[in-house]
């Protein structure tokens, strides 16, 4: 019963934030969202598909994203997420909750005076 | 949320496409993965391993997503079920039971529910707010001697008199509205063949505005109406429109016809009314207009038979206490006004009650309480049935619990096993709970029938509240009954318990031989009830009413106002066809109808007495002088009267025995002198005494003195004339069931007395029927009940005693094999069976004698429900069904073979 935990090393939670902040700059299908993140954040990140499907299909079942096949420009099928009015929403819930947690993170690193 | 829910469902509809999109969306994946490194220069062999590897346990990938559809519970549930109903095939035998027991038991319960609910909780539809509406009561004292000593037992009736009913009406500071009404009465609608007979109600003007009701067509009768001068006019029910109409506009502006009088139909009421009380009405008449033609210009006066409800609206701000006050004093003033004040208690108190009549201010009648009774006996039924099904589920999962262990052994966990358990009891229950509408349906309808006859009801037994009622029973009750076996099952835990089965008899056994306790127990109740019913039934149906009841057809042509008086040559034709039909034996005359109508002229004198010693009467008959042989009744002492009896012959009469002991106590009264009228000295002689019937009731206290002269020596004497000119009465003998005769007999009516109420001709089993009726439904429906409640105690049983003989078939194996005989385990189970029906005996007959007191009220002639001849037979019966129970199963211990107990193990 335990829902799909991310195998890697990102925090709970981190993972469906970087996949809706990618899907702010459009519809994109999962490869895509895996090559994105781990370009963006240079290599530093690397999603691994075992969470990557889990997250995007959890996502949907929530309904921030939806999903349409869509021929791709390889000329092959994918199935292209996109966000919806409620996962824009939710991004910003989880943007405005991750500051607030980098910051408390921040504090506690900071070395003590 | 929702939509979260709403596409769970949908995952679940699409549940293969999903699965072939997910596998598509991998391999694109994979693909893409393989192209970027081609792209990077690899070779495209190396490339797909690569991302193969990259991509990692494929598999793992494609669970972990399918989790993230959320659909693992849903698809749980759906696996469940499915085995749930492979269990459910696998045990016909058990499930059938389950469900019947259930639905018997709920349905029936549903049905009692409705019916009570609308008896005493609902108020009929379409009345604007039913909660301010106060029925009117007056409670008063009997007159206990005929004196004027007010001193008698107090009554309380919602009925009034003309004079009291206005004196309520001017008290406008206390009353907004005082409306009246007249109970459903039956009435002719026509004449002659094409006659219909109506319940008719009659209203006071307010009656329709008081109770807030709006007209489904045409207009309600208003204040107006209810008035001499106008055109008289009638508002129907639906289920007459429907009925009469086809619900067509054109019933407006027909015209009915009641005691001579033309009511033109002015209006329709909503469906579903049918007054406010529940024996329900098709016709409304304005009251004043009816009464009048029904009763001539003396009904406003006292004492004259008339009598109405009252219903009213209380001003605002005034308290129900401060209304029944102010009521009571007017009342009281009204009474001391009226022309007959000596003959009613001049001081009685007025109580104001809800609008429906069961909730009043005095007990249940019989009538209200037999409903009471029969739901208690239903409820009984459930409980039994309740602790059947847990039986059975129980046993189910003592049976079941090497299957389950191997569940728990290959990882389904106790939860899981619980959960299997629940979903079965669940799917059991919803089986039941269908089954159990179709019973509610079909028991509804019948027990309304059975239970209150004289009502027709407005809508079906079927609505909302029974399938709400049967829904949270099937709920409660189903969770309920599935609690102690889940529980049991989760206990249990796993392995060791694969090995062997001997550890299982201890599941369970002391709360199911509890349980089989409980229902032997409450099967007593309803059979020993049953029982007590038969016995006050059998003597009710024995009772010797003097006439000879099974074969009489009476035929009143007196009686009713509106016929002239029935000319002698019309009687002689009527009674000369009655005589031709085949199962016509004889045709008497008289003027009192045998267990109907019963007439007084002023007391005889008597010589030595001023005042003959009877509370009521005597009442008289004359009659033919074939009378007492039709009718059945026999002749004591002396003679019955003969042709010779005639005018200008010496006077005669015949008396009956209470009569004659009454008047002549310890001498015989043939020879003795009856003088009628002031001062006269001119002697009746009586030549004899018949035996005495029972017109009303059933008990010894209800016969009345009557005397009997011969229609022949009437017309001397006017008093006695009238009487055989307007309550002419024939009497029919016939051979085999009189009510072959009855239809013949209304032909014969129609084409010589077409005014005739079609009412007017009774067969005797039919006007019989209805007194001995509390006992016939008691005896019937606890019979049902009684006959369900051992059926099902046997089932649980057999169950148990069959499950427990299983589990010990090892035990029983050794015992033959060190050289029991087949007889003693034989005993040995039948012993363990008699033991816990024996238990449930005494337990049931003590719950029997406390609960005995709800039905003492019901029972014959003062009957006591402490009846030891009724327990007795109910022990029995229960104890040879308990026997007969344990038979099967102890034949097989008997017949317990050790070699292949032994291998077995």
């Amino acid at each position: 019963m335990t829902p799909a935990s991310p195998r890697n090393q990102l925090l709970y939670g981190t993972l469906d934030l970087l996949i809706l902040r990618t899907l702010v700059y459009g519809p994109a299908h999962g490869h895509a969202i895996a090559g994105h993140i781990q370009r963006v954040s240079e290599d530093a990140l690397r999603i691994e598909t075992g969470s990557l499907y889990p997250a995007l299909h959890r996502l949907e079942a929530r309904g921030w994203i939806a999903a349409k096949w869509k021929t791709s420009d390889k000329g092959k099928r994918a199935r292209y997420y996109r966000l919806t009015r409620t996962g824009r929403r939710q991004l910003a819930v989880e943007q405005s909750r991750w500051q607030q947690l980098s910051v408390a993170v921040t504090r506690v690193l900071r070395p003590a005076d | 949320m929702l939509r979260q829910v709403l596409n769970r469902f949908r995952c679940l509809w699409h549940r293969r496409r999903k699965d072939a999109e997910l596998e598509e969306e991998i391999r694109f994946h994979l693909a893409a993965e393989a192209e970027e490194r081609i792209d990077a220069g690899l070779a495209p062999e190396e490339a797909r391993a690569a991302a193969q590897r990259d991509f990692g346990n494929v598999t793992l990938t494609r669970e972990l997503t399918r989790e993230a559809w959320g659909w693992a519970p849903a698809e749980r549930l759906l696996k469940d079920v499915g085995s749930a109903f492979r269990m459910m095939r696998r045990n016909t035998g058990y499930t059938c039971a389950v469900v019947l027991t259930m639905a018997l038991g709920i349905g029936l319960n549903a049905a009692m529910y409705d019916l009570l609910s609308r008896l005493f909780l609902q108020a009929p539809p379409h009345i604007e707010d039913p909660d301010g509406i106060h029925r009117i009561w007056m409670s008063e004292r009997d007159d206990a001697t005929d004196r004027g000593v007010f001193t008698g037992p107090s009554a309380t009736r919602d009925r009034m008199d003309w004079a009291e009913f206005n004196s309520l009406r001017d008290d406008p500071d206390r009353f907004i509205a005082v409306a009246g009404y007249t109970a459903p009465q039956r009435m002719q609608n026509g004449r002659g063949q094409t006659a219909e007979d109506l319940q008719v109600s009659t209203v006071s003007g307010e009656f329709f505005a008081l109770l807030g009701l709006r007209p489904a067509l045409g207009r309600l009768l208003r204040p107006g109406d209810d008035d001499l001068a106008a055109t008289p006019a009638a508002v129907i029910s639906d289920a007459y429109w429907r009925q009469g109409f086809e619900r067509s506009a054109e019933a407006l502006g027909t015209s009915l016809t009641f005691n001579g009088v033309t009511y033109i139909i002015v209006g329709v009421l909503p469906p579903g009314f049918a007054g406010p009380d529940p024996k329900a009405a098709e016709i409304w008449l304005p009251l004043q207009i009816a009464a009048t033609a029904i009763r001539g210009d003396l009904w406003r006066q006292s004492l004259t038979g008339f009598s109405l409800t009252a219903l009213a609206r209380l001003a605002p701000g005034v308290q129900p206490e401060a209304a029944a006050a102010a009521a009571t004093a007017a009342v009281r003033a009204a009474r001391t006004t009226s022309r007959l004040p000596e003959a009613r208690d001049p001081e009685p108190t007025v109580m104001l009650g809800p609008i429906l009549q069961s909730r009043g201010p005095i007990a249940l009648p019989g009538q209200m309480r037999l409903p009471l009774v029969v739901g208690g006996a239903a409820l009984v039924v459930l409980l039994i049935a309740t602790a059947n099904m847990s039986n059975l589920l129980l046993v189910r999962v003592a049976a079941r619990r090497r299957e389950l262990a191997v569940r728990n052994a290959l990882g389904a966990g106790r939860s899981g096993v619980g959960r299997l358990l629940a979903v079965e009891s669940v799917v059991l229950t919803t089986l039941s709970g269908v089954a159990a509408l179709v019973v509610a349906a079909l028991a509804g309808r019948s027990l309304r029938v059975t239970l209150l006859p004289d009502y027709r009801w407005a809508d079906e037994p079927l609505d909302g509240t029974a399938i709400g009622f049967t829904a949270t029973a099937v709920l409660i009750i189903g969770l309920g009954a599935a609690l102690a076996p889940a529980v049991y099952a989760a206990r249990s835990r796993g392995i060791e318990k694969l090995d062997s089965s001997r550890g299982a008899r201890s599941l369970g056994m002391p709360v199911r031989t509890g349980l089989i306790v409980v229902q032997a127990a409450l099967s007593l109740i309803l059979l020993s009830g049953a029982a007590i019913f038969y016995r006050s039934f059998e003597a009710a149906r024995q009772v010797d009413v003097g006439y000879a009841k099974e074969n009489l057809v009476t035929v009143s042509l007196g009686g009713f106002r509106s016929a002239e008086s029935p000319d002698e040559t019309t009687i002689d034709a009527l009674e000369s066809r009655l005589r031709s039909l085949p199962d016509v034996l004889d045709v008497a005359q008289g003027t009192n109808s045998p267990m109907g109508f019963k007439a007084a002229m002023p007391s005889p004198r008597v010589e030595g007495l001023d005042r003959l010693p009877f509370d009521e009467g005597p009442y008289v008959s004359l009659t033919t002088p074939n009378f007492f042989r039709v009718a059945g009744l026999a002749i004591l002492e002396g003679r019955s009267f003969t042709e010779w009896d005639r005018a200008g012959t010496q006077k005669v009469a015949v008396v009956d025995a209470m009569f004659a002991h009454g008047v002549w106590p310890g001498r015989s009264a043939v020879g003795q002198c009856l003088f009628f009228g002031e001062a006269s000295t001119d002697c009746t002689t009586v030549v004899g005494v018949v035996e005495s019937a029972l017109d009303r009731g059933l008990s010894d206290a209800d016969r009345a003195a009557i005397y009997y002269l011969p229609i022949s020596q009437a017309s001397s004497n006017p008093i006695q004339a009238s009487f055989v000119n307007n309550m002419r009465t024939l009497v029919v003998r016939t051979r085999g069931d009189p009510g072959r005769v009855v239809q013949p007999t209304l032909l014969a009516l129609a084409d010589l007395f077409p005014d005739l109420p079609r009412h007017s001709v009774r067969s005797l089993p039919t006007v019989f029927a209805p007194r001995i009726r509390t006992w016939t439904i008691g005896t019937s429906l606890f019979g049902a009940a009684a006959l369900l409640a051992v059926l099902l105690a046997a089932i649980g049983l057999y169950a148990v005693i069959a499950f427990g003989v299983r589990q010990r078939e090892l035990e029983f194996g050794i015992r033959r094999a060190l050289g029991a005989r087949a007889s003693r385990l034989l005993r040995m189970v039948l012993t363990r069976g008699f033991s816990l029906a024996a238990a449930g005996v005494v337990a049931g007959t003590l719950a029997a004698l406390w609960a005995g007191r709800f039905i003492e009220p019901l029972l014959f002639d003062d009957r006591t429900p402490r009846d030891p001849l009724a327990f007795a037979v109910a022990a029995l019966v229960l104890l040879t069904i308990a026997v007969a129970a344990s038979l099967l199963p102890a034949r097989r211990a008997s017949r317990a073979d050790p070699r292949q107990a032994l291998e077995a193990e």
